[in-house]
């Protein structure tokens, strides 16, 4: 089976201004700093990070909810970067998104059908035939008929997810971000809304792009992962290989801070990072990561390094990644049997 | 709730009141400052004129709900188009449209309403007009406030998503959400416009041949001493309504209020 | 020689419908420089037990039924001016949310500072030099400037920090944490857990950690508690009931969130939902709570309430059919 790409972004980058109190200083927050991937059909790619990450950000600039300031998004061939007005909104219908909240993401006043029918009414008829039936939608997320007249405030917080996921599904879409569908929620519902998803995505083909802060539920469901900090991708692989050997020192210490609950595994002790993260006003030059890093050396300081691809697909942004004869390897950290020398 | 009752009341009186009891207001039946009870001919005595005065408190109250709900209708459409637009769309529109509510909160509203009452006819729809024309401010800025909040909120952000035109989510989707504290600040409008109006008709600037209790009140203003009734009873019915309006837009609030906070 | 005892604890929350058991006969106690765990979903309890202990209670819910003792003084009937003193002293309590915890117009060693103003007896520079020290040992450095820091001037790892330097202001011999990491990031929360235990090993303070997640009471907790509707469902030792959950509910738990694995030759679990939702409190009936939910429930579980039962040592489970395993 052809690997299929469905979704390419090229160097997006997202930048806030913000006007200080004088109106003198107009401070440039680059929230997105040169992100670049690609999701191929049919699989679930997450992006994690923690706040600050630009995590969210990079979605919301992906499904055109927020300006990309450079940058470039194409679904299939289709740019979307490029698309505006009525032509964009006709998009949409591609791409969907669920979002995290379940008690903010639905209009209040509108009954659970009435959600899930909106973006039917910006289709043509030609697109309208092919949308599904609301029965059969709301169906297919595990709600009852008889439901759909029933308004949010009358729905807990998992089904609330459930209409959510039910209003993307209904437009067909080819893909549907995720940002961080399940953080709100218990974590006996999480359990359901997750494995509901890996339902329909092999009951539907939709792509997922999954962004999550929460590595245990990321190397459930995703197939590719990229990790952001600071508003860059500092590493981007299939799951396998980053969980059994992660080659960004970031990477790294984000795994050993997890704590481990399952019985009978060893659990690791946590690589504590110096300081706080910096702000995204002042970047520093060279390495973004370079004065938080466990094993951080003087060239860090002086040039950023970039995302080199290697051999088995993965990409990595740290200078002491080196591939020889097949094996790739950070010869600074090791793999994960460093997490507790570097502890 | 009392404030429905008195609300009903009213409306009540205005419609049927002068059908029960078709005395015109301006026709002279009894000998003038004649006080309540003293005669069966006016049950609540006659103004300085000798008119009736339960006449004119009847007939009194229809030109007061008239003005009453067409100066707060006047008001919440004007202020909500005007809200509505700035709070959405920001950027230029919400400047400009943020000077012109502004030059207009800045006009002493009684003043105003005067100069546009002399200029055109004091007729009673004139009185109304002017009276919304010039306290629409306050609720733009409250329709503004409201949009503000709500463009930020997931569920617009949502439906975005979902591919839907502006028009839409500004009158269907932020507009609905947008309406609780937009009602109940209509409901207080009227109560205002009543009051308004019975200023003006107290400064002789009301429509001189529609009784209203303004008028009432106005021109009986220099007996107030000798016949008191004749300023107190239509007084008594401005208050009663503003009450009973009030009151309304107050339960109005409880209403809406534990809905959201159920969430 | 426990530091803290909650016997038999009931707390009811007065509705309009009636009144509603929030916490349904809970007991446990906790010893010096130990960390208990606190375990359940929503609405199960945890919150309210913690508040009980507090006597922080919201409006309409009282403790109806059973004693907390501190240290030998019983505080369920402890007049209000006597409870003042104790907490933020003797027992302090940590919220989620720092930013709403935090006063937002006081700078923060203001506020660490009027902590030591209403239970000690130093004078203004010994306050002053209390508080630097005591943000020092959070380990935020520069403490002579980040003491006159506001709280949104801070990033939340930071001013949970602050929290825990407030709570310990006065070497409490309890602390009570709310869910103390919830709202922060994973690399964040790992510091604050070391700085937990380290904290915790000098001043041998005992520890109560209210969570949800299972990850968070292996890393730091020694013994657990788990509640569902109010009530305990099983307690024990963290690596007994972690190892060999006996209650269903545990069990649901642990096996519903897809846990972190590194290294190779992994094989991924599927995560097992617990079918239905938690029900709403007025509606349960006589029998377990769990029963609704529960696969292995009977007739016997749906008429009477499970008691707490010992089946091996220091670990306990309500569940009528743990008892024959």
């Amino acid at each position: 089976m052809i690997d299929q790409v469905l979704l390419t972004v090229q160097d997006l980058e997202v930048e806030f201004a913000s006007k200080s109190a004088l109106g003198r200083n107009k401070r440039v927050v680059k929230a997105v700093n040169g992100v670049s991937f690609s999701i191929n059909k049919g699989d679930t790619f997450g992006i994690v990070g923690e706040s600050g990450s630009g995590k969210t950000t990079t979605a919301l600039a992906i499904m055109r909810l927020v300006k990309a300031t450079k940058g470039k998004v194409s679904l299939g061939d289709m740019v979307l970067t490029d698309l505006q007005g009525e032509a964009l909104r006709r998009a949409r219908r591609r791409f969907q998104m669920v979002f995290q909240d379940p008690f903010s993401s639905l209009n209040p006043r509108l009954r659970a059908r009435d959600i899930v029918a909106e973006p039917l009414a910006m289709l043509d008829r030609s697109n309208k035939d092919n949308a599904r039936g609301l029965e059969e939608v709301f169906a297919q997320v595990g709600l009852r008929p008889e439901q759909m007249d029933l308004f949010p405030h009358q729905f807990s917080g998992g089904q609330r997810q459930r209409i959510a996921l039910a209003r993307a599904l209904v437009t067909r879409p080819e893909l549907i971000v995720c940002d961080e569908p399940v953080s709100a929620l218990d974590v006996a519902i999480q359990a359901q809304i997750l494995n509901l998803l890996k339902r329909i995505q092999h009951d539907l083909d939709v792509t997922y792009l999954f962004i999550s802060h929460d590595l245990g539920v990321v190397q459930y469901i995703c197939d590719w992962i990229a990790v952001m900090y600071l508003g860059q991708i500092v590493e981007v692989a299939p799951r396998a290989s980053l969980f059994s050997y992660p080659l960004h020192p970031y990477t790294l210490s984000l795994l050993s801070a997890v704590p481990s609950a399952l019985p009978g595994t060893k659990a690791w002790k946590a690589i504590t990072l110096k300081g706080e993260p910096p702000s995204l006003i002042n970047l520093p030059t060279g390495c973004i990561f370079a004065d938080r890093c466990p094993v951080m050396q003087p060239e860090c300081q002086k040039s950023p390094p970039a995302l080199r691809e290697l051999s088995d697909g993965r990409r990595v942004a740290c200078h002491f990644v080196e591939e020889k004869e097949g094996t790739v390897q950070n010869t600074l950290t090791g793999g994960l049997e460093m997490i507790n020398a570097l502890a | 709730m009392l404030g429905l009752v008195l609300v009903l009341l009213i409306s009540v009186l205005a419609i049927i009141g002068p059908l029960l009891y078709p005395v015109d207001p301006f026709e002279i039946i009894w000998a003038p400052m004649s006080a309540p009870g003293t005669t069966e001919r006016a049950l609540l005595g006659t103004d300085y004129l000798g008119r009736d005065i339960l006449a004119g408190l009847l007939v009194g109250a229809k030109s007061t709900l008239i003005v009453g709900l067409t100066a707060a209708a006047l008001t919440v459409i004007i202020g909500l188009v005007i809200g509505a637009l700035a709070g959405f769309y920001l950027g230029m529109i919400d400047e400009i449209l943020m000077r012109v509510t502004e030059f207009f909160q800045v006009l002493p509203p009684l003043l105003f309403a005067m100069v546009l009452v002399t200029m055109l006819s004091p007729s009673l729809w004139v009185v109304a007009v002017s009276i919304g024309v010039v306290s629409w401010p306050p609720t733009a800025r409250l329709a503004r406030a409201e949009f503000l909040r709500i463009r930020n909120l997931e569920y617009v952000t949502a439906s975005r998503a979902s591919g839907v035109r502006q028009g839409y989510i500004i009158w269907r989707v932020i507009l609905p959400n947008a309406l609780p504290p937009l009602i109940v600040s209509a409901t207080l409008t009227i109560g205002t416009a009543i009051l308004f109006e019975a200023g003006l008709s107290f400064l002789g600037l009301s429509d001189p041949n529609v009784m209203s209790w303004g008028l009432m009140i106005g021109s009986g203003r220099e007996y107030m001493l000798d016949a008191w009734w004749i300023v107190t009873l239509p007084g008594v019915m401005i208050f009663l309504a503003v009450l009973g309006v009030s009151l309304v837009g107050d339960g109005l609030n409880d209403a809406f209020n534990p809905k959201l906070r159920r969430r | 020689m426990s530091v803290l005892k909650v016997n038999h604890l009931c707390v009811d929350y007065r509705s309009r419908t009636g009144h509603i058991r929030l916490v349904d006969d809970v007991s446990f106690d906790i010893q010096p420089n130990k960390t208990l765990a606190i375990v359940g979903e929503s609405g199960c309890g945890k919150s309210m037990t913690a508040l009980a202990m507090m006597r922080l209670l919201p409006d309409g819910a009282t403790i109806t039924k059973g004693v907390i003792t501190l240290q030998g003084t019983s505080l369920t009937g402890l007049p209000e001016a006597q409870m003042r003193d104790i907490r933020g002293a003797s027992m302090s309590m940590i919220f989620q949310e720092p930013m709403t915890s935090l006063n937002p117009v006081f700078s923060v060693g203001e506020q660490i500072a009027e902590v030591l103003r209403l239970h000690t007896d130093l004078d203004k520079q010994q306050v002053r030099e209390k508080v630097q020290a005591l943000i020092r040992s959070v380990g935020i450095s520069d403490a002579s400037q980040r003491s006159s820091a506001y709280p949104h001037e801070l990033s939340g790892g930071m001013r949970q920090r602050i929290m825990i330097a407030m709570a310990l202001a006065c070497s409490p011999k309890v602390l009570i944490a709310d869910e103390p990491t919830t709202a922060v990031d994973v690399t964040v929360q790992a510091q604050i857990f070391s700085l937990l235990r380290d904290l915790q090993a000098r001043t041998s303070t005992a520890i109560i950690l209210i969570t949800h997640d299972m990850g968070v009471v292996a890393e730091m907790a020694d013994d657990i508690i788990v509640m569902y509707a109010g009530r305990v469902a099983e307690r024990g030792s963290v690596e007994t009931v972690l190892s060999q959950p006996a209650h269903p509910y545990t069990r649901g738990l642990i096996d519903c969130v897809p846990h972190l694995q590194l290294g190779s030759n992994i094989s991924l679990k599927p995560v097992t939902e617990i079918p239905g939702v938690v029900p709403a409190l007025e509606t349960i009936g006589a029998g377990c709570p769990f029963v609704s939910r529960c696969g292995l429930s009977e007739e016997k579980c749906e008429a009477v309430m499970p008691e707490l039962l010992e089946v091996r040592p220091s670990h306990q489970v309500a569940c009528w059919n743990s008892q024959e395993a």
